[in-house]
């Protein structure tokens, strides 16, 4: 698979833009056709920092990569706090979620707990996790979402 | 009267290196007409600056930051590009970024949305060719302006079809910047000296010794007084000498009048704020980046003698090009040069342009 990648990069960089994007359109039918296949990452520990500020986002990422599952690859946070870099720089994938106020100012009308259910639908579906350790806080339609879909959930408070 | 349900623009911008591609996307965010709302998705850890410019904004974790492969990375980005217009029903998506991800392509692919590509030009000769096949899967390209055009030898310079060229994108217009006396307060600097900003372009990710002679070398004038910008974006930090004054506000050029010349890196956006507000400066491009060739515009800029340019890292070329900037007469000079080459604020035309493709969608 690597001779193939490597054989595609030289290959898009020196034909014609038009032959090279044929050529892309195709590799990316066939990755389309793998697409079910691409399993996502497998998430060793992952956590929700609901409601959490900076220095306490930047304390869980510290406790779990000094934790003795350090990977911080394997490690995922599902957050509404804006302070992503600090999960970025030490690796911790992160999943941001825009806070209920933000949301609720650009949509007044609108039901939080509903648009919740469906990016943790989608965030659950990008990942391969079997529990989600849940912060204070944390909104029930995440639980029940999580729950739903075969999640153990576990608090650690 | 009825009112209309205002159409969404999506503006999707890469992570880079600083602010450029998320400062572009609100630049013509900002100069949308009201029945159009714009949402800025990022994959630039600049979120907090991004709301706190008044915008919704959504994030997503740039690869670097992940560490997966690229077709797993691109699997959850498509994922959550089709979860964006499935939640916001965008009529049209603004992509900013030299190389757009597979997986928004995909996404974006048969979504029945309008795609632009806005994509600055002045790419170093002979790089980037392969990133010009994503032309087709793009309803329109936005190419911002370059001052440097005529040095412009990369491969999207010259007539290219279905290339919409609008002037260079700034984020604020001249109107905006404050005077003098207020921006010196802001800053914390007064006002009766030569004050100096140095920003030496972040994606250097260090304070490296060019600066710190610019620092020596100024240091032995009396008048002047030098404030480092600092990027706004905190794993940007990069450690300062000690006791250097600093400088952290977004957007920058707001207070550019506090200063009466600039040292600085020549990428596309703060080389346009420098000629297009006509502060003096002193560009020390960067050579290395993959594709955007400040060597170029650094070289336009002192040819047209609104700025400097110091390439060789010779000592003796830095005291004369200081020995230049700190001489009132030469820093007027420069200063009305660059008023010379002034040009409109492209942010506006731009955001027409995304506007005009939101209408057509919603008449559809």
């Amino acid at each position: 698979m690597d001779a193939l990648r490597r054989l595609y990069r030289w290959l898009v960089r020196r034909l014609p833009p038009r032959a090279a994007w044929t050529l892309w359109r195709a590799a990316l039918a066939a990755a389309r056709r793998r697409r079910g296949r691409v399993a996502g990452p497998p998430i060793a520990s992952a956590h929700v920092a609901w409601g959490a500020s900076e220095g306490e986002l930047a304390a869980l990422v510290k406790r779990l990569t000094d934790g003795p599952e350090n990977d911080p690859a394997r490690l995922l946070v599902i957050t509404d706090c804006d302070a992503v870099h600090v999960a970025a720089a030490r690796g911790v994938r992160l999943e941001h979620v825009p806070p209920s106020e933000e949301w609720r100012r650009r949509s007044p009308d609108g039901d939080y707990d509903a648009f919740l259910e469906r990016r943790l639908r989608s965030i659950l579906a990008s990942y391969r996790i079997a529990s989600l350790d849940l912060s204070p806080g944390t909104p029930v339609s995440i639980a029940r979402t999580a729950s739903e879909a075969g999640v153990r959930l576990t608090t650690s408070g | 009267m009825t009112s209309r349900r205002p159409a969404k623009a999506l503006f999707a911008t890469s992570n880079g290196f600083g602010l450029g591609h998320v400062t572009r996307c609100m630049a013509i965010a900002r100069r949308l007409p009201e029945d159009v709302e714009p949402i800025v998705f990022t994959l630039s850890e600049a979120l907090p600056i991004v709301r706190g410019q008044g915008f919704f904004a959504e994030y997503f974790s740039s690869r670097d930051a992940s560490g997966e492969s690229s077709a797993q990375w691109n699997m959850r980005l498509a994922r959550r590009v089709d979860h964006l217009l499935a939640e916001y029903e965008p009529a049209v998506v603004v992509f900013d970024g030299t190389y757009p991800y597979a997986g928004m392509l995909e996404a974006l692919r048969g979504a029945g949305v309008k795609r632009v590509w806005c994509r600055r030009g002045m790419w170093r000769a002979g790089e980037g060719r392969a990133n010009l096949m994503f032309e087709p899967e793009f309803d329109a390209i936005l190419q911002p302006g370059e001052l440097a055009a005529e040095e412009d030898a990369g491969v999207t310079s010259g007539d290219r079809r279905g290339v919409v060229r609008v002037p260079p994108i700034l984020f604020s217009d001249d109107s905006e910047l404050l005077p003098r006396e207020q921006a010196a307060q802001r800053v914390g600097v007064d006002p009766g000296r030569v004050n100096v900003l140095m920003q030496p372009g972040w994606e250097n990710q260090s304070f490296g010794p060019g600066a710190r002679l610019c620092l020596e070398r100024l240091a032995r004038d009396a008048r002047v007084r030098v404030v480092v910008a600092v990027s706004p974006l905190r794993s940007r930090a990069v450690p300062l000498p000690e006791e250097v004054a600093t400088v952290s506000t977004y957007p920058l050029a707001s207070v550019y009048r506090a200063f009466d010349f600039s040292i600085s890196g020549a990428g596309y956006n703060i080389y346009h704020e420098l000629i297009g507000y006509a502060l003096p400066c002193l560009l020390i491009p960067n050579a290395g980046t993959p594709l955007d060739d400040q060597v170029g515009r650094a070289r336009f800029a002192e040819r047209a003698g609104a700025g400097r340019s110091w390439e060789s890292g010779r000592e003796a070329d830095l005291d004369r090009h200081l020995a230049a900037l700190l001489d009132d007469g030469s820093r007027d000079r420069m200063a009305a040069r660059a008023r010379e080459l002034r040009f409109e604020n492209g942010a506006r035309a731009a955001a027409d342009v995304v506007a005009g493709l939101a209408d057509s969608a919603r008449r559809r």
